[in-house]
């Protein structure tokens, strides 16, 4: 799958299942623009950038992908995973 | 039902930013959580007051409000820390993660000393939120956090160990006792006493 983002033209999407369809709370774009906004406001190099939204999205389609240890033993939805694992997760 | 099981254990999206999240920056196992309330709060407390003269010396540079002592300020605490984490917005949490990571990613080897790390980022995080940050328009050019924040501190650590000789970095010959390293410059960041001593350039005091 080929896209051009604001960061600029890539032949690779990582873990497609990152998408609209699956009531995503942030999208790819709006995660770029995150990154971008942080790297003009302290001078980060683009460079480095670049390699962190590559690893934000491979971290997160990742989860999404596979069996998460932490979740399985759970097995709900997030209002119920706020109500008995929060204390865990904080 | 083995397929079954594990669609019902895969993440949601909204669960695989929150545990990213957790996992870097809220999280009980998170680094940057814990020397949060080993360096800021009253953790001392669940050891005693007595035994860290130094945080009631900060207090009271601080000027802050004195609480009862004991375990019931730390439960405030970690209540009120949880509570945040909790009602924090999908894109704050992507965007406190993805600024710890463009700390980080630059670190070289500030990573060695990974509470001075959590120091960058908690003074970064603060300034993202202030009024001089959000109301600045220009950007910042490129490198300047590596050439501000990071290049010091790697000449600092360096020259701890190093010299030069007829143009070349030679190790010194200096005891590792002379010698400040790692552990020292982390332990000056883990303790709230370390980070009352850091002063600014026109010599005012950090903290204040």
């Amino acid at each position: 799958m080929s896209v051009t983002t604001r960061l600029g033209p890539t032949n690779y999407v990582p873990y497609p299942a990152w998408s609209a369809d699956k009531q995503i709370p942030i999208s790819y774009e709006e995660i770029e623009d995150i990154f971008l906004d942080l790297t003009q406001k302290f001078g980060f190099q683009r460079d480095s950038m670049r390699n962190q939204v590559r690893s934000v999205k491979n971290m997160l389609g990742h989860l999404l992908t596979f069996r998460s240890s932490l979740i399985s033993s759970c097995m709900c939805s997030i209002p119920v995973l706020r109500e008995c694992h929060l204390a865990k997760l904080f | 039902m083995h397929v079954l099981d594990s669609r019902a254990s895969r993440m949601s999206p909204s669960q695989a930013l929150l545990t990213l999240h957790a996992d870097y920056i809220g999280g009980q196992h998170a680094n940057y959580r814990k020397w949060y309330f080993a360096s800021q709060l009253n953790l001392d407390d669940a050891v005693g007051q007595s035994q860290n003269p130094g945080l009631q010396r900060l207090k009271s540079v601080r000027g802050g409000p004195t609480k009862s002592p004991g375990a019931k300020s730390l439960d405030n605490a970690l209540n009120r820390w949880r509570n945040a984490m909790n009602n924090m917005s999908q894109y704050d949490r992507l965007r406190q993660l993805a600024l710890y990571l463009l700390c980080w990613g630059e670190a070289g080897n500030v990573r060695f000393t990974p509470e001075c790390l959590c120091f960058i980022f908690k003074c970064a995080d603060d300034y993202y939120r202030s009024p001089e940050c959000q109301n600045r328009s220009d950007s910042v050019p490129e490198g300047v956090y590596l050439e501000t924040v990071i290049k010091p501190l790697y000449r600092f650590m360096r020259d701890q160990g190093y010299e030069v000789v007829d143009g070349k970095f030679v190790r010194r010959e200096r005891d590792h006792n002379q010698i400040i390293g790692y552990d020292d410059i982390n332990q000056l960041f883990w303790y709230p006493e370390g980070l009352a001593r850091i002063v600014l350039q026109d010599n005012v005091s950090f903290i204040n």
